[in-house]
């Protein structure tokens, strides 16, 4: 894009200096693009299609409220706008380990000092990295507008047509601290799978006198689609470990069955992974090695 | 627009389109064309630069991000002692990038040694090694950043 096209003139940049100034301007025009790291911004079909009037871009780079990261006994606090590689920087004995796992998967470090959690929440298509940890994790959302805000869980939030309502934005994300045995993220980004048919794989499992007193599961795809099963879940959960085969063969052909309900939209290839990773995910934790866990 | 930072320790004004990339504006605007560029996705990481001395994918960067901020090229980077550290490491370390990657990868040790003059080979992978660049060879890139290493720290402490 650079130094070419003759819609360059027709980009008008506001600089917000605290999050009032930031809700009363988006308010008013709430057709306004917001730049947060920029990352997810450059690179959408919004931004990079001609413009015939003068497009407003929001840049919040001088909003401190939205970079600063709080932490609670319970809970951590991230603004939208902090960059993922500052959240990385809370250190690893306090994230999750599936969520730094993810974290660390997103693209390398020079972009990670520029993108940040809400715009990887902000647009669908990019929510295959992070999404379904997030989703996993209960995480909740601050999402603001002029005349006040309120806080979302997450799986409310995706289920949003549109993500968000005029002059409204995603402001505070609230990650809670809670402890899992097992955790495990798995993203497939291989060029032997070609850019269609990636797949992220995210699953948290916490057992306690040897029951399985929680367990959870969410894939991710391409094009914003998020599928999590709580039935599944819901089965596994409460068993005494370890699990046997026998007892792994009914939740294999639920996990069939959950395929076959979103099957236009996840391809073979997809299904393969999802279904190989939860097999070898039950099979490495929750079986025979079970006793092997730290 | 008008945009006011700092590039290589120098207070500068730029009119420019808002939208203009920091790769081209560095080239076209201040000829500095030592940063490479890629992919323009932020992908490959050879146009690399110091954002606030963090690494940062400049063609990920419009004009606009750039109010207020500093920016380091390896033009800017050339006449400070740690340069010195870290092509003479390289060298010892018998690790020689190509022209094209050569100054994303000197700023980017220089980026890893400023919070850690020992990096693992983790940390290698995860803030240098991700350029992606043929030329290449991780055992001389590792070797190299722990000569730099020691020859910053050894400078540091006056010996």
């Amino acid at each position: 894009m650079g130094a070419s096209g003759k819609h360059l003139s027709l980009v008008q940049v506001h600089y917000p200096k605290n999050l009032p100034a930031l809700l009363a301007f988006y308010q008013k025009n709430p057709r306004s693009l917001i730049c947060a790291g920029g990352t997810s911004l450059l690179q959408s079909p919004v931004w990079n299609a001609p413009k015939e009037t003068i497009q407003d871009v929001i840049s919040l780079s001088q909003i401190p409220e939205l970079t600063h990261i709080s932490r609670t006994e319970s809970y951590i606090e991230v603004g939208a706008a902090a960059p993922i590689s500052q959240i990385l920087g809370i250190g690893r004995h306090v994230l999750s380990a599936a969520l730094e796992s993810a974290l660390t998967r997103v693209a390398n470090g020079a972009v990670r000092n520029l993108a940040t959690l809400g715009g990887s929440l902000a647009f669908s298509d990019r929510w295959l990295s992070l999404v379904p940890v997030l989703l996993l994790l209960d995480v909740r959302l601050e999402l603001r507008r002029q005349s006040g805000g309120e806080w979302v869980p997450i799986a409310k939030f995706l289920e949003r047509h549109p993500l968000f309502r005029p002059g409204e934005m995603l402001t505070r994300i609230r990650i809670p601290l809670e402890e899992w045995n097992v955790q495990h993220f798995q993203i497939y980004k291989s060029h032997a799978f070609g850019p269609l048919n990636q797949l992220s794989w995210c699953a948290l499992a916490q057992a306690e006198k040897g029951y399985l007193e929680r367990f959870r599961m969410a894939v991710g795809a391409p094009a914003g689609l998020i599928i999590r099963n709580r039935e599944l879940e819901n089965t596994v959960s409460g068993k005494k470990l370890p699990l046997s085969l026998k007892e792994l063969a009914p939740l294999q052909e639920q996990l069939q069955q959950t395929l076959e309900n979103v099957q236009p939209r996840l391809s073979f290839i997809q299904k393969q992974l999802m279904t190989r990773t939860t097999y070898w995910f039950l099979l490495r934790y929750l079986t025979d090695l079970w006793e092997d866990l730290p | 627009m008008i945009i006011d930072f700092t590039l290589n320790g120098k207070p500068e004004s730029l009119t420019v389109p808002a939208e203009k990339r920091l790769p081209d504006i560095l080239r076209e605007d201040f000829k500095l064309t030592m940063t490479s560029t890629g992919c323009r996705r932020g992908e490959c990481g050879v146009c690399l630069v110091l954002l606030n001395g963090r690494p940062v994918s400049s063609c990920l960067i419009p004009a606009f991000r750039l109010r207020g901020n500093s920016i380091l090229t390896i033009e800017g980077f050339q006449d400070n002692p740690e340069y010195f550290d870290i092509i003479q490491g390289f060298l010892i370390g018998n690790y020689e990038p190509c022209e094209h990657c050569l100054s994303s990868r000197i700023l980017a040790v220089h980026a890893l040694l400023e919070v850690n003059l020992r990096p693992t080979e983790q940390e290698i992978i995860e803030n240098v090694a991700f350029i992606n660049c043929r030329c290449t060879d991780f055992s001389s890139l590792c070797a190299g950043i722990a000569e730099a290493g020691r020859l910053k720290e050894a400078r540091s402490h006056g010996r």
